[in-house]
C-alpha cells in the first residue's frame, strides 16, 4: 500500500470522460459490514469481491474506489487503506499492448507458448495443414 | 510479446482458420457490437461424428485483458501440436500426442475469443478499468453511464426486482437497472449483440455440452448455480417457478435451486479435473466453489443473468436441449492484476491452457458411443453408395426399380396371404 499522498483529487465518476482514476482499497469488514457496503455503495469490488479472513466473521474487503467515493466511505467511519492507483497500472499497461497487427490481417499465423516435444516448431504455414503421422 | 490488441485477435483466429484449412473453419459471428466490430470464432475439429461440443468464451469484461489472450493461444497449441503430431506440455502438466489428436479428432471445438471487442479496445487504449461493452443506449449522453455488463444480460433469472427477494435486490450484487453502474444488465435478456453471438452459437451448433466464460481475477472455478443455495430434492423449487418469485438469492431461507444430483456430481467433477491441471504446472491452486458463494468468506454472492447460469439453465428450462455444463474461470490468482505484465500474463497463459487442455480432453466421447458413431457413419456410407441421392426421387431410376419389384413381389404375397387364409 503506499501513501496517501498518491489520491489525486480527480472528477467525480459521473461527469467526465474518461471516468475517475480508481486506487485499489483495503476496507476493514464483518460479515455485517460487507452487507451493507456493498448494498449502499456502487463499490467496484472487481468481477467478485475478494475477502480475506482475518478473525471470525471479520476480513479485509479488496475493491477499487475513485478519491471522491475513499472520502466518503472514511466519512462514513469505515477504515480505508488505500493502496495503488490501479488506473495509472493499467495506463502503463497499455504500452504492453500491441500496435497495428503482428498477424497481417490473417497472413501470419500465432505460435502457441506450449511445450510441444519433438517437435521442432509450432505453425507450417498456410495450407500445409495434413497431420504427419 | 504483447497483449493482443482487438485486431489482433479477430486477425490470429483468422491466420488459425486460413492455416489449418482442413482442421478449422472460421465463424463470422451475425451480430456486429455497436461501434460496427465483426467477431469471430474458431471451430476446431475433424470429425464427421461430433458427438460433443465446447465452447469457450473470453473477453466478457473489458479489462480483464488476458482471456483472449488464453484462448487465442489455446486453440494455436492444438492445432500445432496436431500437426506436428506431438503431445503439449504446460510445465508439470502434460498431454500426449494421443490427448491432443483425440480432442482435435472427436470433440466440436469452438473458441471466441474476444466477445466484447468494443470493451477491450477502450480498456486498452482509453480508461483501462472499464468492464462493460460501449453500447450508449442506455447513457442519456453521459459519457460514464455507457454500457451494459454483459455477464448480467444473459436469459437467466434477467427480470431480477422480480425474481428475488427484496433483500437480495438491494444486495449491490445481482445486477443493476442503473447505466451508471458496472452492473447494469441492459434493457432486456439478449439486449446486446456480444451475448446475442453467444446465444447463436448454442442455437447452430447442437452438439455443445460444456461452457467456459474466462473471467478474472481469483484463481476460482465457479459453477451453477449463482441465483441461490444449491438443492437436489425438490424439483418445484427452481427458477421457471413463478410461485418463487420474490423468494430467491437470501442464504438460508426457504428458497434453494434444484439441481440434479448427478449435474451436480458432474459439474464438480469435471472442474476438479480442471483445477489439478491448472495445480500441475507450477504449483497454483484454483479454488472450485459454487458462483453464488464466496470461497474462503463464506457471503453469499447472488447474481442474476449470468452467462454459466444461462448455458446450464437451458436445459432444466427446456428438457429437449441438451444439458451444458457451465463454468466461469476466474483466471490469475493475483489480487486486483486484472492488468499483470506480460511476463505474468504468460505464467497464467500456460496455468489455464493446462486446464482447458484438460478440459477439453474429458469431453472425448467415451468408446462406447465412438463405436456407435462409426457404425453409423458406415452404415450411411453404404446407404448412399447403394442407393446415391439421384436416385432417390419420385421421377429417378430407383422409384423406377421400386416399382418394378414391387410389381413382381406382389403375385408373391397375394399367393402367400392366399395360402394363409386357407
Amino acid at each position: 500500500m503506499s501513501d496517501r499522498s498518491d489520491v489525486k483529487e480527480s472528477i467525480g465518476r459521473d461527469d467526465g470522460d474518461p471516468p475517475s482514476d480508481r486506487f485499489a482499497i483495503r476496507i476493514e469488514v464483518t460479515r455485517e459490514s460487507f452487507n451493507k457496503l456493498l448494498r449502499e455503495y456502487d463499490l467496484d469490488v472487481g468481477d467478485r469481491p475478494l475477502v480475506e479472513p482475518k478473525a471470525e466473521g471479520a476480513g479485509t474487503l479488496l475493491a477499487f474506489a475513485p478519491a471522491s467515493q475513499i472520502k466518503e466511505l472514511e466519512a462514513a467511519g469505515y477504515r480505508v487503506e488505500v493502496g495503488e492507483n490501479i488506473s495509472e497500472i493499467g495506463r502503463q499497461r497499455q504500452a504492453e499492448v500491441g500496435e497495428g497487427d503482428r498477424f497481417e490481417g490473417g497472413r501470419v499465423a500465432p505460435l502457441g507458448l506450449g511445450m510441444k516435444p519433438g517437435q521442432k516448431r509450432g505453425g507450417t504455414g498456410p495450407g500445409t495443414d495434413e497431420p504427419e503421422r | 510479446m504483447t497483449f493482443l490488441n482487438v485486431v489482433e485477435i479477430e486477425s490470429a483466429v483468422i491466420a488459425l482458420a486460413s492455416t489449418y484449412p482442413t482442421l478449422t473453419q472460421l465463424i463470422t459471428l451475425p451480430h456486429k457490437t455497436v461501434e460496427g466490430r465483426t467477431s469471430h470464432a474458431l471451430r476446431i475439429g475433424t470429425s464427421s461424428c461430433k458427438l460433443s461440443g465446447v465452447l469457450l468464451v473470453s473477453g466478457t469484461h473489458a479489462r480483464e485483458w488476458g482471456g483472449p489472450d488464453i484462448l487465442v493461444n489455446l486453440a494455436t497449441d492444438l492445432l500445432e501440436a496436431y500437426i506436428g503430431g506431438s503431445g503439449l506440455v504446460y510445465g508439470g502438466t502434460s498431454f500426449s500426442d494421443i490427448d491432443v489428436a483425440k480432442i482435435v479428432q472427436n470433440v466440436d471445438l469452438i473458441v471466441f475469443p474476444d466477445l466484447n471487442p468494443d470493451g477491450r479496445h477502450y480498456s486498452q487504449t482509453v480508461f483501462a478499468m472499464w468492464r462493460k461493452n460501449r453500447n450508449p443506449a442506455s447513457s442519456g449522453g453521459v459519457a460514464s453511464r455507457i454500457g451494459v455488463d454483459l455477464n448480467r444480460n444473459y436469459d437467466f433469472l434477467w427480470d431480477f426486482p422480480t425474481a428475488f427477494k427484496p433483500a437480495a435486490v438491494t444486495s449491490g450484487t445481482l445486477a443493476s437497472t442503473d447505466p451508471g453502474s458496472d452492473l447494469f444488465h441492459g434493457t432486456a435478456p439478449f439486449s446486446e449483440p456480444e451475448t446475442k453471438n453467444v446465444r447463436w452459437l448454442f442455437d447452430n451448433y447442437s452438439k455443445l455440452r460444456r461452457f467456459v466464460d474466462l473471467h478474472s481475477y481469483s484463481g476460482t472455478i465457479l459453477h451453477p448455480w449463482g441465483d441461490d443455495e444449491n438443492q437436489t430434492t425438490t424439483p418445484s423449487m427452481n427458477f421457471k417457478n413463478p410461485a418463487w418469485n420474490g423468494q430467491r438469492g437470501v442464504e438460508g431461507d426457504a428458497y434453494a435451486e434444484f439441481i440434479d444430483s448427478s449435474d451436480l456430481s458432474a459439474l464438480q467433477s469435471l472442474a476438479d479435473s480442471t483445477k489439478a491441471a491448472i495445480a500441475g504446472v507450477r504449483g497454483q491452486s484454483y479454488t472450485v466453489a459454487q458462483s453464488f458463494h464466496l470461497p474462503g468468506w463464506g457471503a453469499p454472492y447472488p447474481t442474476s443473468g449470468a452467462s454459466d447460469d444461462w448455458a446450464f439453465s437451458r436445459h432444466y428450462g427446456d428438457p429437449s436441449k441438451p444439458l451444458v455444463l457451465g463454468y466461469v474461470i476466474e483466471f490469475n490468482k493475483n489480487w486486483g492484476q486484472f492488468f499483470p505484465t506480460w511476463v505474468e500474463m504468460e505464467k497464467i497463459i500456460l496455468d489455464v491452457d493446462a486446464g482447458l487442455v484438460r478440459f477439453c480432453r474429458n469431453a472425448v466421447p467415451t468408446f462406447y458411443w465412438f463405436r456407435w458413431c462409426w457404425w453409423k457413419a458406415w452404415l450411411w456410407a453404404i446407404w448412399k453408395k447403394v442407393f446415391p441421392p439421384e436416385l432417390w426421387g419420385p421421377y429417378g431410376p430407383w422409384s423406377l426399380i421400386k416399382r418394378v419389384l414391387d410389381r413382381a413381389i406382389a403375385p408373391v404375397i397375394r399367393l402367400i396371404k392366399k395360402a394363409g387364409g386357407r
